[in-house]
């Protein structure tokens, strides 16, 4: 598939001299060194400032932070109007139907256009980027019928960023309730316990919701470390007991809605996926239930005051602060974050500073104007990467269908795309440690192996050399890059160097990459100014310098 | 560990890898068999990954056993008739497998394949009393499944941070393997905790597409420019790490593609599914062992998407027969190749289920079954023990969950001592082998694997 990339690519490099090939690229504008304008530090702080908060940075935004300032900026996004996926979905559909676009079926593809469509556009990126992150705790899979009803995932998506500046226990609930999550964690027609029938309520929810979405394992200081016992072990936080009386709780839920009107009832298996599921009393578990921390249930609450106070009993668990807030700061800022980072965020989480706990503006804040992100230090995201070079380089659709085609192409090559992971486990761990490691945490390492760490390169030189190789189902339209700002730059190396350090390596690229890249170009002197470019682009997105970010003492 | 260039491969070109990894570990660890030419043993190890509910592979199909195991499965007890015959019986009960896998059967009762029967992870023996009394160190996280799909793939429960059993395993068999280092363990699913720790490193390859180039690296100045590019051992630890993926694949790679083009094409035909290519890629990589210089190999594969807590028997009844054809399929081929007595297939999962049901399908248990087959098995009946599917079986800790009567460590152990490590090397292989030597979660596979 991708094999002719290296026959096709780079012909120009050396043998074609003269003759641009594009003539369209944009006036350069150094900046002037105007005494009130931003300062180049004003530039590498918007630079990593927009490295950690949208899908990736168009010159454009960097230079409007370096003029705001990073504080302005955030207060600016958390006022963004909200980038909803499913009207996109439901426009797909009025637009297309459900009949195939060359031979795909139209369901699968929308929810995935409506993706690349706010990921690449919408202007709340940074809500957009935390939903992104939320979709990797809170997993959700394409699978059976999220696949095939394209509203269940980008409503599900919707759901996120609804939550994503709110309140962590309304977005847990949210979750909860939610009708894909419902079909993911099977909770969705789990009925209470029948002796008669030797069947027993479902314990998948109950265990995921405390083991990967609330609490963890083991009983957590506020900075994340591990209380331990008398006897130096770790405390766990639950047992198999707890999870048979949380499964109770989570009984008696259905779907909420249906296509065609027909009646609701539990045991339903015709959803619409789009409205949260509702309860069903008759098939909740009766009597008493015992939750964590000694809090008991009482008989008799209707099944929807028990699910609210189990919510709530797994949201004030001090465990919930340092475990939610300890993989965000992985997904948006670093990989090791020190205990006093994590415990900085936890002190965010338990009080936004007017007494109330679990305000996500408040962790947001807290996790990106930490001293610590100014050393952030990650391996990056292989499909974020994807996702920034079509961004940062201004990918458009080609025919006004799709944004960034399908993405099956970049999926099949990083392994990764947004709620398609292999499980409730995500693509990977919070708590991976890549063999020779030294012991530090990567979990995007755990994906990263000889054949897609090939395949991400591959990926790149997709973008910028095959936009054929960008399509999917082959005949699925591509998605187009503009490198004319590139192609303009190429000929003053410095600035061109300065461009690609401010939209790929938040603002500092380290030299090794400089010199490789600025050799690259001298010894292809010869070549026209695009191609020039692509090679110099190419080069620098993938530099293990640019891919393994930070971490220089 | 140093990530000084090209360290990885070439030992023909220079045995600095092999001396610098002889020299970071024990001198125990050197088996002392002897190689001898077209001596070549292969292990497959298949990731079941979700936690199989393999009570439904293997079922009883005597009266009485069966109506135990439908009375305790409710729902999701698969009918008496539909079950495929195993010859003989086990215990004085006769057994079927799920009607899906048809091509097992048939191995099994050609003697070529087994199941090893209420098998699980264990620290030490441990039984009923113990486990309620919590007087023995019992795997970490049991029922989940992070824990427990690492427990299969560490063989040491008790301890996150560890290698995997190949990984030692490999280690144990250091010298075995003169050419392409890498080639001796060989992934089809990426990074895995199974092979991990082995000195002379892992290879992951796409099953689909074989081993892939790097773009545009046939012209000069992008070779020469990502060259420079990796070179970063004064760089901080995780770019380190992330180069040395790719150096490993540039070099490792140009010798997988060159030898896999030597492949002979096997008249075998292998399904179209995922898993089925995977076993395909697995034979074409046997079939060039010679090429790649290696005489002890650890493949890996995963085929995801055993968490059935719903829609157990129509999900099941979809994904076995993709198994089933996979293996029979693999086994095929390794007899057209002539080295079906030198490679062993085994299954492991994450664990086993509850016998209950949830009303839809069944929750995370402990202890299962799992397949093994290949010309060496010494098929035709099962190992283990498998439990009595009663109420109050004291191995039953609650809904169906059982407690092994077989420790991952045994199966393991047979696994070692067929791939050539010497009795007394256990422990570097499987660190808790010591605590099971003699008891009874320790014993009762000899014998599993001949020659």
């Amino acid at each position: 598939m991708l094999r002719s990339l290296t026959v096709m690519m780079l012909l120009c490099l050396t043998a074609c001299g003269g003759g641009s090939g594009s003539s369209s690229g944009a006036p350069v504008t150094v900046e002037p060194a105007q005494p009130s304008g931003p300062t180049a530090q004003d530039y590498n702080n918007a630079s990593l400032m927009l490295d950690l908060t949208t899908f990736g940075p168009t010159y454009a935004e960097v230079e409007q932070v370096a003029a705001q300032g990073i504080a302005a900026y955030l207060n600016d996004q958390f006022q963004q109007p909200l980038g909803l996926h499913e009207p996109i979905v439901r426009r797909y559909i009025q637009d297309y139907g459900f009949d195939l676009i060359n031979g795909v079926p139209n369901p699968v593809l929308y929810r995935r256009f409506a993706f690349f469509e706010q990921a690449l556009t919408a202007e709340d990126q940074l809500r957009q980027l935390t939903a992104y992150a939320l979709t990797q705790i809170f997993v959700v899979s394409q699978t059976g019928p999220l696949q095939n009803n394209p509203l269940a995932l980008s409503n599900y998506y919707d759901t996120l960023l609804i939550h994503s500046f709110g309140n962590f226990r309304e977005l847990l609930l949210a979750v909860t309730l939610h009708p894909a999550m419902g079909f993911y964690l099977s909770h969705v027609n789990n009925g209470k316990t029948d002796l008669e029938a030797n069947t027993f309520p479902d314990e998948n929810y109950a265990r995921e919701v405390m083991q990967l979405f609330t609490i963890g394992l083991y009983e957590l200081n506020q900075d994340g470390s591990q209380k331990l016992d008398g006897n130096g072990r770790p405390i766990p936080t639950y047992d198999n007991d707890d999870i048979q009386e949380f499964a109770k709780i989570f009984t008696g839920l259905s779907y909420g809605s249906t296509p065609y009107s027909q009646p609701l009832f539990f045991g339903k298996n015709n959803p619409a996926l789009d409205t949260p599921m509702v309860m069903f009393d008759d098939f909740h578990e009766p009597g008493e239930k015992y939750l964590l921390n000694n809090l008991v249930v009482p008989a008799g609450q209707t099944g929807m005051q028990d699910i609210e106070m189990a919510v709530d009993n797994l949201f004030n668990h001090p465990n919930t602060g340092p475990f939610i807030g300890r993989q965000l700061i992985q997904r948006l800022v670093t990989s090791n974050p020190s205990p006093e980072y994590v415990a900085r965020v936890s002190a965010a989480f338990a009080d936004d500073g007017s007494g109330r706990r679990g305000n996500m503006q408040a962790v947001l804040r807290a996790i990106l104007t930490d001293p610590e992100v100014a050393q952030a230090s990650r391996v990056r995201e292989p499909f974020r990467r994807f996702l920034a070079a079509n961004r940062s380089l201004h990918a458009a659709p080609a025919d006004n269908v799709t944004y960034g085609g399908t993405g099956f192409v970049a999926e099949y090559l990083t392994g990764q795309f947004v709620l398609h992971a292999p499980s409730v486990f995500n693509f990977y761990s919070p708590f991976y440690r890549p063999p020779g490691g030294q012991g530090a945490i990567s979990p995007e390492m755990q994906i990263t192996n000889e054949d897609t760490a090939v395949g991400v390169i591959n990926l790149m030189a997709a973008v910028l050399y095959s936009e054929e190789s960008i399509r999917t189902a082959r005949t699925l339209p591509a998605i187009t890059v503009d490198l004319s700002e590139f192609e303009a730059l190429v000929t003053d190396t410095p600035a061109f160097l300065q461009r690609v350090e401010r939209l790929f390596y938040g603002g500092a690229m380290p030299q090794r990459t400089r010199e490789v890249v600025t050799n690259a170009l001298s010894q292809a002197a010869a070549a026209p100014a695009l191609d020039r470019a692509k090679l110099a682009l190419y080069l620098s997105l993938i530099s293990p310098e640019q891919v393994a970010t930070g971490g220089e003492s | 560990m140093s990530f000084s260039r090209r360290q990885f491969l070439r030992h023909s070109g220079g045995f600095a890898l092999g001396a610098q990894v002889a020299a970071s570990l024990p001198l125990n660890v050197f088996s002392s068999m002897a190689h001898a030419a077209g001596d070549y043993r292969a292990i497959v190890c298949v990731l079941l990954a979700g936690g199989c509910d393999s009570f439904n592979l293997l079922v009883p199909r005597s009266d009485v056993a069966y109506a135990q195991y439908q009375a305790r499965r409710s729902d999701l007890a698969l009918p008496q008739s539909d079950l495929l015959p195993l010859d003989g019986t086990h215990n004085g009960v006769s057994f079927g497998l799920h009607p899906a896998l048809a091509a097992l059967k048939a191995r099994f009762n050609a003697g070529q394949a087994s199941l090893i029967t209420n098998i699980g992870p264990l620290v030490e023996p441990t039984d009923r009393a113990a486990y309620d009394n919590e007087q023995v160190v019992l795997p970490l996280g049991l029922f989940s499944h992070a824990d427990q799909i690492l427990s299969w793939q560490t063989a040491t429960p008790a301890d996150r941070s560890g290698s995997g059993f190949a990984g030692r395993l490999a280690n144990a068999l250091t010298g075995a393997n003169t050419g392409v280092a890498l080639a001796g363990n060989i992934s089809m699913s990426g990074n895995n905790a199974f092979q991990t720790g082995a000195a002379a490193g892992s290879y992951s390859i796409n099953a689909a597409d074989g081993v892939q180039e790097i773009g545009g690296f046939d012209n000069a100045l992008v070779r020469q420019s990502i060259e420079q590019m990796l070179d970063v051992a004064d760089a901080p630890i995780l770019r380190r790490v992330y180069s040395q993926k790719i150096q490993s694949a540039i070099d490792a790679g140009a010798l997988f593609r060159a030898a896999m083009a030597s492949a002979p094409v096997l008249n075998t035909s292998f399904a179209a599914d995922n898993f089925s290519i995977a076993m395909a890629r697995i034979a074409q990589l046997i079939s060039v062992r010679e090429q790649l210089g290696v005489t002890r190999q650890t493949f890996f594969v995963t085929y995801g998407g055993w968490d059935h807590h719903d829609n157990t028997l129509a999900e099941q009844a979809e994904m076995l027969p993709a198994l089933d054809a996979g293996l029979g399929q693999f086994l095929a081929a390794t007899e057209e190749l002539g080295v079906s007595q030198q490679v062993t297939t085994f299954t492991i999962s994450d664990f086993g289920r509850t016998l209950t049901s949830n009303g839809k399908g069944s929750d995370h248990g402990w202890a299962g079954n799992a397949l093994i087959l290949g010309g060496a098995v010494q098929g035709g009946r099962l190992y283990g023990d498998f439990p009595e599917q009663v109420e109050d079986n004291p191995l039953d800790v609650g809904r169906g969950r059982f407690l092994p009567s077989t420790a991952v460590d045994t199966l393991y152990a047979e696994i070692s001592r067929w791939m050539g490590v010497d009795e007394a090397l256990l422990p570097e292989v499987l660190p808790n082998w010591p605590n099971f030597v003699g008891s009874t979660q320790g014993s009762g596979l000899d014998g599993l694997l001949a020659g």
